[in-house]
């Protein structure tokens, strides 16, 4: 596997520009905690692999994303040309996989959406949205490589448009109606991963064992009380019900042992900028507004997830950079006027071939590519955070105008520890895109066996696209 | 009649995906309705279709108000995980629900605010804990504590398990922290995160009467009545109902129904209900296009969704109306700004004050809440509009479209919206649904994406004529004179009710059982209070089917 052989120093540091700014990235995986090669911990344990889903909704223009060729080094189309752009060599981590086909329930947007993350069908689709009837693919992966860290997934995101169903504002799941919900504010992402009390202001602060203050204490004299409740609720119960009653223990229990433990593979880590430049209406703009802060918000969000996942506060997340069926308001500044509302509904009302549209996912696109680009800059073993990653990228429908489940757009980004090849585009022939998912997962979680049910149940991966 | 014709559409509907056996046929009390679905265990078919029993984790909505009711009105709320709503309502998703790990970290940081809140310098501890001494509570006081206020929190009393299990937290923490009252803070808030808490366990037990069914324990239905009716926790009244056993019986259930539904508190729990039906929660989250509107802001969204609650109470509880008198009534409540979108002068209130609605928005079908949630960012949706009216107003579903089908639209700028729906249902594919929905839709289109009121829409004089079922309408006054004269609109509400109180929707597939509560609704004027009396009296609300 390619990778860059620039070994650091202690002092090296990072420099990533943030709205005009400098913000500093402190090394976090000092050499002394590496082995001679750099390659793996001091005690020899390779470093852990990362897995990540970015996801887009309302689909992609095919005939400007698709490259050409086929095999090593695809050919840059328009809409991908925004992703390997935004630094060099990031092409060398970009695998494209087209032609695979979302087969799950015909529902549009969360039907395909479900398909490709959880690799299953809707529950109660229609009227009420749905939601998926198994679990999605980060908390497949956080339960094989997860386990050992304070949060087993994290979950941003910048929009999240109002339906009924999960299946359209989450995109990650724990199973049926059980979302876990992006976070759209970077403030309380960092405050729950870097602010007072947390793991990361723990492991940033070298510490080996937790602050041993009151405050530990009081809390877990708490939830002692309240697992105790619950273990008691969860004899009690049908055993319907207490499936959802465990659910709540897991989650207790979990809280809990973040308060009482530290990862085991970082003994220091440093804690990012406080995100300071997010104020209440640039977080609100998840929820309302145009699209005029998404670049600055994304990009602190890409920054928070690279500091978790270098610290291993986590080794999984979900960014819904915008859900399935994504409503948000197309910012007039950045393509120009003459483009009439939410970018959902312009990929219904664009005439011809949508130009429009297609300016909207390279303005998404441009994103994702700062996304990779932080990640990229983001120093870890012998190279760079996306050494060590398998990112999927992918949308609710190829291409939104009739919610095309076909051809669904997929990336493969990062290098997961030599598993994957990068700068391959892999062409198929209507396969279930399960196992485009299964491939960028199984890359970071070697020990998992299959993906999806019934018909969309997968056990092999795309070869062409492993190393 | 509109019934018939809704049959007719409802099978459309089921076929227009190639679906069998969509779900809302069954709903229907038509002749095809059945009734026959007796659940496990044996239950005649000529028995009602009950519901399922289970655990309903806490709304958000009633975990708010019972944190109010147990720690005071000024407690700070955490922001909470949006719900899950299914059927239309957050009561039926709930049941379901679980409480995944980011939901336990927002109720241990509320809990631990709300607690020290409470206990705290501006809260009320010597009013929880009268029998604090000057130091603080003692133990014996302390216990005496967490089996009343734990009986008002779990909704039932405490095992002496869970006592000693609350007593312990009080004493570690105070001995940790040198203070009583901080080791009772810790204890309140380790019980606002328990399951006890957080669940309302609704399991029943087997009806010694009926063995094929299940009945819900005395201190479940405590629990039931109140979140049915109140939306909130359980007063001492309630809670010593059940503690005698009487909410075993019809009359004990009746009796306590009688009295929550009589209740102010029982006003905002169902005007929450009517709410939930008109999907007011989406104006939280609606974006419109600031260049199409620049009036349109989130302050307005927020206007325009208290607007609606105000009429709901007004024509429902201050006047004692008639539920169809919402279809249809003129009276509406503005601000400034909202005076201005609906064209009424003379207003400079920052608050909202009664006036008379311009002549042709009528009712909460002409609210400015419910027109915009169901529009796009720019254009209306009459499509939306239309199947709002179909689906929550006359109970009959619409299909979602799959996505085999081509929703490429006819992208000429010049048409109206009027011609660019009949342009687009020249696909069969399309018009097989769209037919259900686009032409009642129409009759919206004199109001903007924001419920401004036009005349015209790409040049040209709008016409939002119709007709259901040889019934023709001009506009929106008209469609809602029609709709005021359909019985499904009053049957619509009792499923709804019947769904929003049991968290299910086996029983509203019951046709005896809706014509019955029906016949109830009528007779007494349509008025909510004595149908949700009626509900939470009758053998849906009172029992379960078999595990």
């Amino acid at each position: 596997m390619q990778r860059n052989n620039n070994r650091f120093s202690r002092r090296t540091i990072l420099r990533g520009v943030l709205y005009g700014s400098a913000v500093q990235v402190g090394l976090p995986l000092f050499e002394e905690m590496l082995n001679g090669h750099g390659d793996a911990l001091a005690d020899g344990t390779p470093i852990p692999r990362k897995f990540g889903v970015w996801y887009f909704g309302d689909g992609v223009r095919n005939e400007f994303w698709t490259p050409k060729a086929r095999g090593a080094n695809w050919d840059v189309t328009e809409e991908l040309a925004p992703i390997v752009n935004a630094a060099p060599g990031i092409k060398e981590y970009v695998s494209v996989i087209s032609g695979m086909d979302a087969k799950g329930d015909p529902y549009v947007h969360a039907g395909p959406a479900s398909a490709a993350l959880t690799g299953t069908g809707l529950d109660h689709p229609g009227g009420d949205n749905g939601t998926p009837q198994g679990p999605s693919i980060d908390v497949l992966v956080a339960k094989e490589i997860g386990s050992g860290t304070p949060f087993a997934t994290v979950q941003s995101g910048l929009y999240n448009f109002l339906a009924n169903g999960s299946a359209y504002h989450a995109i990650s799941h724990n199973g049926p109606d059980a979302p876990n919900y992006p976070e759209l504010d970077a403030r309380k992402i960092y405050n729950r991963l870097f602010g007072a009390g947390s793991p990361g202001e723990r492991l940033a602060g070298n510490a080996t064992t937790p602050v041993a203050d009151n405050t530990v204490a009081l809390r877990k004299s708490a939830l002692d009380a309240v697992l105790a409740d619950c273990n008691r609720l969860k004899s009690q119960v049908s055993s319907a019900s207490k499936q959802r009653i465990e659910q709540h223990c897991e989650s207790i229990r979990k809280i809990e042992s973040r308060l009482v433990s530290l990862p085991a593979s970082v003994v220091a880590c440093t804690k990012p900028m406080s995100p300071t430049n997010i104020t209440d209406a640039k977080a609100g703009q998840g929820l309302y507004g145009s699209s005029k802060d998404y670049k600055e918000v994304n990009e602190t969000m890409s920054l928070l997830l690279a500091h978790a996942l270098v610290c291993d506060l986590t080794r999984v997340f979900t960014h819904c950079y915008t859900n399935p069926a994504a409503h948000w308001i197309y910012d007039k500044s950045l393509v120009g006027g003459g483009v009439p509302g939410s970018f959902h509904e312009l990929t219904h009302t664009e005439g011809g071939t949508q130009p429009n549209v297609h300016k909207g996912v390279v303005l998404q696109m441009g994103h994702l590519g700062n996304t990779v680009k932080v990640f990229k800059s983001t120093p870890l073993g012998t190279g760079n955070l996306l050494d060590y990653m398998a990112m999927m990228v992918t949308s609710d429908c190829s291409r939104g105008q009739n919610h095309d489940p076909k051809d669904m757009p997929f990336l493969v980004i990062g290098k997961a520890g030599g598993a994957l090849k990068g700068n391959v585009h892999y062409r198929g022939t209507g396969e279930s895109v399960t196992k485009a998912t299964f491939t960028a997962a199984k890359a970071a979680a070697p020990q998992l066996a299959a993906f999806g049910q019934g018909g969309q149940r997968v056990t092999d991966v795309l070869t062409d696209v492993m190393a | 009649m509109l019934g018939k014709q809704c049959v007719v559409l409802l099978l459309s509907a089921a076929a227009c995906t190639g679906q069998v056996g969509n779900v809302e046929v069954t709903s229907d009390p038509g002749p095809t309705g059945g009734g026959s679905q007796g659940g496990a265990g044996g239950v005649t078919p000529s028995a009602v279709v009950l519901p399922a029993a289970g655990v309903f984790r806490l709304t958000a909505a009633q975990y708010k108000a019972t944190l109010r009711d147990l720690l005071g009105d000024e407690v700070p709320m955490p922001t909470l995980e949006r719900d899950i709503v299914l059927k239309g309502f957050a009561a039926v998703g709930a049941a379901g629900a679980g409480i995944a790990e980011s939901a336990a970290e927002s109720f241990e940081g509320g809990g631990s605010v709300a607690a020290a809140f409470a206990f705290g310098a501006k809260g009320s501890k010597r009013s929880l804990l009268t029998c604090a001494g000057q130091m603080g509570p003692d133990e014996a006081c302390v216990k005496t504590f967490v089996q009343s206020f734990g009986r008002k929190v779990f909704r039932r009393p405490l095992e002496s398990a869970e006592q000693d299990n609350y007593v312990k937290v009080w004493k570690d923490a105070a001995a940790l922290e040198k203070s009583s009252w901080r080791g009772v803070e810790l204890l309140v808030a380790a019980m606002l995160q328990s399951p006890n808490f957080l669940f309302r366990v609704q399991e029943g037990e087997v009806d010694p009467g009926n063995r094929a069914r299940r009945r819900y324990r005395s201190f479940e239905m405590a629990d039931r009545l109140s979140y049915f009716l109140w939306g909130s926790t359980p007063d001492d009244a309630l809670l010593n109902a059940a503690e005698s056993g009487a909410l075993l019986s019809a009359a004990g259930v009746a009796a306590q129904a009688k009295r929550l539904a009589a209740s102010p508190r029982a006003r905002a729990a169902l005007a929450n209900f009517v709410a939930e039906k008109l999907d007011l929660g989406q104006l939280d989250l609606i974006s419109k296009d600031a260049v199409a509107f620049p009036r349109f802001s989130p302050a307005l969204a927020a206007t325009m969704k208290a607007s609606t609650q105000r009429l709901i109470d007004f024509v429902l509880f201050e006047k004692s109306g008639d539920f169809l008198d919402l279809i249809d009534t003129r009276t509406t409540f503005v601000n400034k700004e909202l005076a201005a979108i609906y064209n009424i002068p003379n207003i400079t209130s920052d608050t909202l004050v009664q006036a008379t609605a311009e002549p042709l928005r009528v009712g909460i079908l002409g609210q400015a809440s419910f027109l915009a949630v169901k529009s796009h960012a720019v254009k209306t949706s009459p499509t939306q509009r239309g199947k709002f009216v179909m689906e929550r107003l006359l109970c009959n579903e619409i299909p979602a479209p799959d996505a085999s089908v081509d929703t490429t639209v006819p992208a000429d700028a010049n048409l109206s919206m009027r011609d660019f729906l009949e342009e687009h249902r020249k696909n069969p594919t399309c018009a097989s649904c769209h037919k259900l929905m686009d032409p009642i839709g129409v009759a919206f289109e004199n109001f903007d994406a924001i419920g401004a009121f036009r005349t015209k829409d790409a040049g040209r004089e709008i016409d939002a004529s119709g007709a259901i079922e040889g019934k023709a309408y001009r506009n929106l006054p008209e469609l809602a004179a029609v709709l005021r004269s359909s019985p499904e609109v009053a049957m619509c509400v009792v499923k709804d009710l019947l769904r929003y109180a049991t968290a299910d929707s086996a029983a509203e597939q019951d046709p005896e059982v809706i014509a019955e509560l029906t016949k109830t609704f009528e007779a007494n004027g349509r008025q909510l209070r004595d149908l949700a009396a009626a509900i939470a009296t009758s053998d849906s609300f009172r029992f379960a089917s078999s595990f």
